[in-house]
């Protein structure tokens, strides 16, 4: 990450908003899902965040972190140590033999600034960029709520509530009033989801706590 | 066809029961070879050595043979820089010579700044100059010595010290740092005599040894020692040392030994066919290192010089390792520190020194990287118009028909 990001970070803190970060890049695309892999190990973007790569929105999803190598399985080191820390301080090759993917659901794009709640023309390219939106890209996404239909209805490996619940609680904080946005959300969600009163309810749940 | 299994089934079976069977018998060779070991003047055998002629390649003792030393408390701070190497031959079937060699390196610093570089560098070699080696005056009939079999695997050790060095030089330099290469210091390749004097200058002297001297002039400015690491060693030179203490004769000749049956008759036969490792492993405790030896070996003797080696073994919780070490290594009052660094990474690798096993990690090419280093060969030949087809050998190899 360079330093004029980190520039733009400390301002947006001093904002009290969330800065666009550079967290990844892809290593692989289809026309519906962005697959990354995290510059650093054991810091994917959280579930249900909103990531942009070229032009492109996606929600992630999934997140994992495994062995480079997939012969070589990680074995428990830790039976002498006394902190889990001094795993890694003992053993510094770890850090290199490890690493932490993600995947986002592509929810929309946007071309000439102008933002479009569907899927994009084309995947994403690989080793592009992955950036964490910023709160104010959060919220001029989030200001429409179409794309929730495309994560209502996608095959993903995680319940769609969980990840409905951890998108929208995402989103809430990058808005002016969170409970003005879920307010609205839940009403949305009541009506996407017609007499599914049980996913409803399991969704909005997940939101009061 | 594939191999029948079922008919080698029964020659392991038989090849099982004859090893159990000689394994009863090494544990009598390696209880009088322990014998000899406690009661054998190191400086009595260093002088009857130099007296002999013994066919078997016998060590040098450098202190009493019956040293045992502890593992040294080791610092909390300290760097393993290790390189292994792997390649892809020339294949002498494809219509281009080249070869690839493909260097591993690990670079683990332990301690309060502990931190790792895990590297990769693969190198295409097809120039003249590095297909053969040619002798300073030039013979351009001849066109100097191919880089196949025992010059090659000579060639790549070469590469290996060399990109060691480099390692070494590019470490934090404040504490203490090990060089390690996986098996043996010294270049056995080029000890026969069918090696040509201007090949093993090419490769040892201007190559190996320069890249070692670079190593100790490093050393001059700070902590750091090199050691070559070989695990289940097969080696019998401590063994044929012992053979020698245990011979009859004031000065051993076993050209004139040879004329006077029977074989087991002679007394240096009590130690025979037992290894290094096998007596060291009964006469060491967990941790612990042998006395110090010299390599006597002609290639060393000869070629060597002020890198000479030293090695001894060191018995960790799984096995017994031969470590090597140039001469300057052990004068320079390091063997504690290598002694200790080694049984730590082997604690952390499993057994194995873990930065030799991630640099051979690093370094390994497999069957799959194999094949798509050929085809992308073949493609970029095809994509200019110089290609040819190989030898048919080849071709009926890779395409296979009933």
């Amino acid at each position: 990450m360079g330093g004029r990001l980190s520039e733009e970070s400390q301002q947006a803190d001093a904002l009290g908003l969330r800065p666009m970060e550079r967290i990844g890049e892809v290593i692989a695309a289809t026309t519906v899902e962005i697959q990354g892999e995290s510059y650093q190990l054991h810091n994917p973007p959280p579930l249900g965040s909103l990531v942009k790569t070229g032009g492109i929105y996606g929600v992630v999803h999934y997140a994992a972190t495994e062995s480079l190598d997939p012969g070589r399985p990680a074995i428990a080191r830790g039976g002498e140590e006394r902190e889990e820390a001094d795993i890694f301080l003992h053993h510094p090759q770890l850090a290199s033999l490890f690493r932490t993917t993600f995947r986002a659901l592509a929810v929309g794009h946007s071309i000439d600034g102008k933002i479009y709640h569907f899927l994009p023309p084309r995947p994403a390219h690989v080793h592009s960029f992955v950036y964490l939106c910023s709160s104010e890209e959060v919220a001029a996404f989030t200001g429409s709520l179409d794309f929730l239909s495309l994560l209502l209805s996608a095959s993903v490996p995680v319940a769609r509530e969980e990840l409905v619940a951890a998108c929208l609680r995402q989103a809430a904080t990058a808005q002016p009033s969170a409970s003005a946005f879920l307010l609205q959300a839940g009403r949305e969600l009541a009506t996407r989801l017609g007499e599914d009163w049980a996913s409803l309810s399991s969704i909005l749940k997940r939101l009061r706590e | 066809m594939t191999l029948d299994t079922l008919r080698i089934g029964s020659q392991v079976e038989a090849m099982a029961h004859s090893l159990a069977q000689r394994q009863r018998e090494a544990g009598e060779r390696i209880r009088r070879a322990l014998t000899t070991l406690s009661a054998t003047h190191w400086q009595v055998l260093l002088s009857k050595e130099t007296r002999s002629k013994f066919t078997g390649l016998a060590a040098a003792p450098l202190e009493a043979l019956d040293v045992r030393r502890p593992a040294p408390s080791l610092g909390e701070e300290y760097t393993v820089v290790a390189v292994d190497g792997s390649h892809i031959e020339i294949d002498r079937h494809r219509p281009v010579a080249c070869y690839l060699m493909n260097m591993g390196g690990a670079r683990l610093r332990y301690g309060p700044k502990a931190e790792a570089s895990l590297t990769s560098e693969p190198r295409l070699y097809f120039e003249s100059e590095d297909l053969f080696i040619s002798p300073a005056s030039g013979d351009p009939v001849r066109g100097g010595e191919p880089l196949e079999g025992l010059v090659f695997h000579a060639r790549r050790s070469q590469k290996e010290i060399e990109h060691l060095a480099r390692g070494l030089s590019e470490a934090e330099p404040s504490s203490f740092t090990l060089g390690l290469v996986d098996g043996s210091l010294i270049l056995w390749g080029l000890s026969g005599r069918g090696v040509e004097d201007y090949v093993r200058e090419a490769l040892l002297g201007k190559g190996y040894l320069q890249a070692l001297r670079a190593v100790e002039r490093l050393g001059e400015e700070r902590p750091l020692a090199v050691a070559g690491y070989t695990s289940f060693p097969r080696s019998t030179e401590v063994v044929s040392a012992l053979r020698l203490a245990l011979c009859p004769w004031e000065a051993t000749n076993c050209d004139r030994c040879a004329h006077h049956p029977p074989t087991e008759g002679r007394r240096c036969m009590d130690a025979a066919g037992v290894l290094d490792r096998e007596l060291f492993q009964s006469f060491l405790a967990p941790g612990q290192r042998s006395a110090l030896f010299a390599n006597r070996s002609r290639v060393v003797t000869e070629c060597y010089g002020d890198q000479e080696v030293y090695f001894f073994y060191l018995r960790g919780e799984a096995e017994v390792a031969r470590v090597e070490v140039p001469r300057w290594v052990a004068e320079g009052g390091w063997l504690d520190m290598v002694q200790g660094v080694l049984l730590e990474q082997c604690r952390l690798g499993q057994g194995y020194p873990v930065a030799l096993s991630e640099a051979h990690e690093q370094a390994v090419v497999t069957g799959a990287d194999r094949e798509l280093f050929w085809r992308i060969v073949d493609q970029a030949l095809t994509a200019r118009d110089i290609w040819g087809d190989g030898s048919q050998k080849s071709r009926s190899k890779r395409t296979r028909w009933v």
